[in-house]
């Protein structure tokens, strides 16, 4: 058990935000990317969460994986792009830049919101500490 | 994590309690003194094995108090110490656990801190006492 109460279930749930941002970060970085190295165009990638059951009895948040999102992107009519196909159609990513911007803000709430738990939790240990103080 | 040690009762410092072990013709106090001592030592050391996680008991002699806690700070210290390393070296890219590790040895180092403060008050109160 930590001396510090609660600390293994932020700890994993900073982690988690942290990788959620990533995939975030990816999602934009990629939001116009016609072709990927299996020659399709990027498709949006989104991460699952599951709880964890610790034997200790904390619980916590694991990754349990960063799946890709298959629904197809729009097709746009642009003749000019090197990757139009005959018809002149380009499929575009399935990346919606709005949707990613919330989600960041999402993850970033979150995390601010442990960063707070992590703070309070240190406190109140801390604060334990002065009992037998005069 | 027990609240009050269960055996508070054997102290000798209630006056008319049961198991009182103050015996008014006792000319040192000595013997009240080792009696104190090993009811707080015992309660204590349950009390910072509990929070401490329960390290593994040392076998054939009791550990006293200061080399339990001290081991198991020490412990806590180079994990925190490891973790940093890895850390800074890029070994490891775990923030979160290494800042979590750092907490927490600097937290046992101050329980500890208070452990010892609190024992050397005791000590200097049953000192003060008048024979």
């Amino acid at each position: 058990m930590d001396l510090i109460p609660g600390m293994q279930s932020t700890a994993s749930a900073l982690e988690a935000q942290k990788v959620r941002l990533e995939t975030i970060a990816q999602n934009i970085a990629n939001a116009n990317t016609t072709r990927g190295p299996n020659g399709q165009p990027y498709q949006r990638q989104v991460v699952s969460f599951a709880t964890t059951l610790d034997q200790a009895g904390g619980n916590g948040v694991r990754v349990t994986g960063v799946n890709r999102d298959n629904t197809p992107g729009p097709s746009v009519h642009n003749p000019g792009h090197p990757h139009a196909d005959a018809g002149g159609m380009v499929r575009m990513p399935n990346v919606n830049v709005s949707l990613e911007m919330v989600d960041m803000i999402t993850a970033s709430r979150a995390y601010e919101a442990n960063l707070s738990v992590a703070k309070t939790a240190r406190h109140m240990a801390q604060s334990a500490l002065q009992i037998g103080r005069r | 994590m027990t609240a009050i040690p269960s055996n508070l009762n054997a102290l000798p410092l209630q006056p008319g309690g049961p198991g009182n072990q103050v015996k008014p013709s006792d000319a040192t106090g000595a013997s009240a003194a080792r009696a104190f001592e090993k009811a707080f030592n015992t309660s204590l050391r349950d009390q910072g094995a509990e929070a401490m996680g329960a390290p593994a008991p040392v076998e054939g002699s009791r550990p006293s108090l200061a080399a339990g806690f001290v081991q198991e700070v020490d412990a806590r210290g180079k994990v925190a110490d490891a973790m940093k390393t890895d850390l800074l070296t890029g070994r490891s890219d775990n923030i979160h656990q290494t800042m979590v590790a750092l907490q927490e040895a600097g937290l046992a180092f101050s329980l500890m801190v208070e452990v010892r403060n609190k024992l050397l008050e005791t000590y200097q109160e049953l000192m003060r006492m008048q024979v």
